[in-house]
């Protein structure tokens, strides 16, 4: 261990989190050591909280909140729906009510139950003490939480969004929605967004860089695997639902008229960035849902998982084949015959990999022994609900058949079957099997069982007997159900089914609530698995383990059962606290060799401050108080860049002591730190948001009426190139900065505030060329398309002087060194991308500038 | 061969997804370019403009993901030697790039029959 007397890592003092008077006094020295130093200080220090284990609590209950709130509104769509021209609600609130249960369902109950379930367990699993940007985890918490408030909020004060929850245009569009209903959508679903991307950054980096010493990513969890693919998939697909947003948003405050076809723009674009987002949805929904399935249904086995190497192929292959279904949501809008049956055929091809998963797990039942538990009563209500809905999803994948029932109560019943089969079933299981670990208690499992019943009778009866009412011809979202269609009775059924349901998941709430305050203590490890995360103290410390475990199968506790007792003697990796720095491993990607130290930062209020702010910029945007939102920018920029003074060190430190022999340099000392993956993986959601961007304005050009537009767009020339040189000359200077570091901090100092310049001139120039060249960008869509490409531009050369500017002050400020450079490289990303992306988007501009006029000769 | 500590592994494993993706979205733009500017209006030869580009494309996506099979099987090969980190990768990224192969032989597949636009 180093005897080097450092400064702390963030902070000054290590002080105790709660006093030692409240920790148990089993500790070992060590123990009571990583407590003071990982804890959550309570009381209002509790609003401060960066640990995984907290934040993965709280996603959860706040997810399991907007459940409620979600299934409060479903019954209410029940209970208009249950008799025939019921008058129960007007058709106005009642398109609020279904809005709202959709949304609330897919983004503030489906996306952050399984991030908290991730973040939660992850780490555990992977043998790291925390993820890799714990201040990121908690800024997504407070962003979901304020995101989904707004929604909330709006629907109490009854301007909630009331255009469906794929809010297609021109329904959404000012002239159909003149309130401000679709604008908290838009904003508040872009806010809850935020909170996506940035837990997918991390659980992707996460994931590959901090796991336990050994773990090769041949012998890692295959929910981790799950999640990888999950979070790749959110990198990628979240994106354009961004970008579609924030065209609409600027559609509806700005007059830009991305999605009017009367002006070049086409609400079929709307309908492609969304659905481009919303099919994967559907994946990055299941796929964990999955992951957690492959991780409980060997244990209750009590056998391996069949077809491992399958799995990983499996979920590889889902995660792509998935993004080429997107259209089979707009087989009735006129797309040609061909496009469709690619479409129609990679919806069908995405059955075989999801099969695949099925017979192995259904194989590794078959193989072991099987215990019959709640856990696996939900398990085989997943299997019977989820297989179902599969099933019609094929039948929907089919052209003919789904222009029969397309838009009809059958694809309500459809997508029932395959969210709630596919997720609600398993999360049920994972709570009755996890809450143990949770809470250190044992469920009461009497009360459990009936709550499985009542759940699976009551949805079958809601949604089985739905497929009828669609096949008899219901549309959906009708606010009243006419006489003499024959849809009185399935309606009646449907909504009694609705009530039996809810009565379970009321039954689920009082069951955990009681398992909470009276369940019995539980054992260590009550299922008997074999995975990392059975190896923690239940409920787990703030540090998840007190020393890192090596690991050297995929079946850790079977390798070695008293593997827990020995960690918590201290027997592993960093089992000595020291300088009161949060520390964990870092390894390489595929082998998981030890690489590193990372020193992680402790409870800060700058990820509640950073989301407040971002929340007063929402809502400045809401209520159309444009004054206040440059204000509101400024802000968060301020905090960011807060946040940058608590991380990173001051010195060299070289080689320290990471136990068991092992000496590594700390992350600050390293080429490529979480933070340079970080960057890499957030860069690759932005390139996402502008190839999208671009497939807009193309698919504009192609297929939108209107066009070419009334005027060719003329680049001026002296802009231009001042825009192409600035930006260039911005990325060489922070490469040059980097170079310049070993001979002097000072100089690279001066390079990085010539870069900040060169970006600021850049960003100056794409805006001016905006101004000049595009004098009424509300003119047409082209010249719409056109500013927007300029905005992404100018917003990145800003963000780029920012990063130059923050850069040159940790220089100076003593954080790089020689060996301390990785500050510049994570920044050289960022200016090399956009040195890149400005390149594009001038050849994009004068690109569509050319085929603009080629459009005249498009057949009619 | 490329090495167990490199990220690679990884983007080998999606390589022929990679080219399957990239022939959904080529063909999928050809297709749209094609019946907005009239190529099935035009012949060469014995098929029309539209086919001659879509097949080309398609065909060109499919050898590249076979050469990419026959690289990764002997990759596989020379990896099967353990069950360690290269046989996985060696396995998992061989069976991954048939796996495209497959996608991409049935998916587009309707190219060389349906009628192509609206």
């Amino acid at each position: 261990m180093s005897q080097v007397d450092l400064p702390l890592v963030p902070g000054d003092v290590a002080e105790p989190a709660s006093g030692d008077a409240a920790l148990p006094p089993k500790l070992t020295a060590a123990q009571r050591g990583l407590e003071r130093i990982w804890a959550t200080p309570p009381g209002w220090g509790r609003l401060s909280s960066v640990n995984h284990t907290v934040l993965g609590r709280r996603f959860i209950v706040a997810a399991f909140v907007f459940f409620a709130i979600g299934g409060v509104l479903a019954m209410l769509i029940r209970a208009q729906l249950a008799s025939p021209r019921s008058a129960f609600v007007g058709p106005d609130v009642y398109n609020q009510i279904f809005t709202m249960h959709g949304t609330v369902m897919m983004f503030l109950f489906a996306i952050p139950m399984f991030e908290g379930l991730a973040i939660y367990l992850l780490p555990k699993m992977l043998g790291a003490r925390d993820f890799a940007f714990p201040r990121l985890t908690a800024l997504g918490f407070w962003c979901y939480l304020f995101g989904g408030s707004i929604l909330i909020a709006a629907l109490v004060m009854g301007v909630a969004p009331d255009s469906g929850w794929f809010m297609y245009t021109p329904l959404s569009s000012n002239v159909y929605s003149p309130g401000i209903n679709a604008d908290v959508w838009l904003l508040g679903v872009t806010f809850v967004e935020i909170s996506a991307v940035a837990a997918a950054v991390e659980l992707t980096v996460s994931i590959l860089k901090f796991r336990a010493p050994g773990m090769t990513l041949a012998k890692m969890p295959l929910f981790a695997w799950y999640i990888l693919v999950t979070a790749g998939m959110m990198l990628v697909g979240f994106p354009p639902l961004i970008l579609g947003s924030i065209l609409l948003e600027l559609e509806r405050a700005a007059d830009l008229p991305f999605f009017d076809p009367t002006r070049g723009g086409d609400p079929l674009l709307w309908q492609h960035l969304f659905w481009l987002f919303g099919h994967p949805e559907v994946y990055i929904i299941f796929l964990p849902a999955a992951g957690i399935l492959t991780t409980m249904i060997p244990v209750l086995a009590r056998r391996e998982i069949l077809g491992y190497s399958w799995i990983v192929v499996a979920i590889t292959a889902l995660g792509f084949l998935s993004f080429g279904l997107w259209v089979h949501h707009m087989f009735t809008v006129g797309i040609p015959h061909l496009a469709q049956s690619f479409f129609s055929a990679a919806s069908v091809l995405v059955a075989i990999p999801t099969g695949v998963q099925i017979f192995l797990w259904l194989g590794t039942l078959m193989a072991g022994r099987p215990r019959m538990s709640v856990p696996m009563l939900f398990v085989v209500g997943f299997f019977l609900i989820f297989v179902c809905g599969g099933l019609t999803g094929v039948m929907l994948a089919i052209v003919p058949f789904d222009w029969q029932a397309h838009d009809t109560h059958f694809v309500v019943a459809h997508l029932h079957y395959v969210l709630v089969g596919g997720f609600v079933f398993p999360m049920l299981a994972a709570a009755y099997y996890y809450l143990p670990h949770v809470t250190g208690r044992e469920p009461l499992y009497g009360v459990g069982k009936l709550a499985f019943w009542l759940i699976f009778l009551g949805f079958n009866a809601t949604f089985l007997v739905m497929h009828l009412t669609g096949l008899l011809g219901m549309p959906r979202r009708w606010a009243v159900v006419p006489e003499g269609y024959g849809w009185d009775w399935p309606n009646l059924v449907s909504s009694i089914g609705g009530f039996v349901m809810t009565a379970g998941f009321a039954l689920f709430a009082a069951d955990v609530l009681f398992q909470i305050r009276f369940g019995r203590r539980s054992k260590p490890d009550p299922w008997g698995a074999e995975t990392l995360e059975w190896a923690t103290a239940i409920p787990p410390r703030p540090y998840a383990f007190a020393a890192i475990p090596a690991v050297s199968s995929r079946t850790p506790l079977r390798d070695r059962p008293d593997l827990g007792a020995a960690l918590e003697r201290g027997e592993g990796y960093l089992a000595e606290p020291r300088h009161g720095w949060q520390e964990t491993l870092v390894v390489g990607i595929a082998d998981g060799r030890p690489e590193h130290i990372a020193v992680l930062p402790r409870p800060t209020f700058l990820p509640l401050l950073t989301a407040l702010a971002i929340g007063a910029f929402v809502l400045s945007l809401l209520f159309k108080l444009y004054w206040l939102s440059p204000v509101a920018l400024l802000l968060v920029t301020g905090l960011l860049l807060a946040w940058s003074g608590q991380a990173g060190q001051r010195q060299d430190h070289g080689p320290l002591s990471a136990g068991m022999g092992l000496a590594l340099p700390l992350h600050a000392e390293v080429e490529r730190p979480a933070t340079w993956w970080g960057m890499l993986f957030l860069l690759v959601a932005d390139a996402t948001l502008f190839a999208s961007l671009m497939f807009g304005g193309l698919f504009l050009w192609l297929v939108a009426p209107g066009w070419p537009g009334p005027a060719p767009l003329d680049l001026p020339w002296t802009p231009t190139v001042g825009l192409l040189v600035s930006a260039l000359a911005a990325a060489l200077l922070g490469r040059a900065a980097l170079i310049a570091v070993p001979r002097s901090t000072r100089l690279a100092a001066a390079l990085l505030v010539a870069a900040a310049l060169a970006h600021a001139l850049a960003a100056g120039c794409a805006i001016l060329i905006a101004a000049t060249a595009v004098p009424t960008p509300t003119l047409h869509a082209h010249m719409a398309v056109s500013v927007a490409v300029l905005g992404y531009v100018a917003l990145h050369g800003a963000i780029g002087a920012v990063l130059a500017g923050l850069g040159a002050w940790r220089c100076l400020a003593g954080y790089v060194s020689a060996k301390r450079s990785a500050d510049l490289r994570t920044g050289a990303l960022w200016h090399g991308y956009t040195a890149a992306a400005t390149l594009l988007a001038l050849g994009f501009l004068v690109g569509l500038g050319r085929l603009a006029p080629l459009r005249e000769l498009a057949v009619p | 061969m490329i090495g167990q500590r490199s990220a690679a592994n990884l983007l080998l494993l999606t390589a022929g997804l990679v080219i399957w993706s990239s022939a959904f979205v080529t063909l999928y733009a050809a297709l749209s370019i094609g019946c907005a500017f009239g190529w099935e209006a035009v012949q060469v030869g014995p098929v029309s403009l539209q086919r001659l580009v879509l097949v080309g494309l398609w065909l060109a996506h499919l050898a590249l993901i076979a050469g990419l099979v026959l690289w990764m099987r002997g990759r596989a090969r020379r990896a099967s030697a353990g069950d360690g980190l290269a046989g996985f990768f060696g396995r998992t990224s061989l069976w991954a790039s048939l796996v495209a192969l497959a996608a991409t032989l049935v998916n587009y597949a309707p190219i060389l029959g349906l009628s192509a636009c609206l």
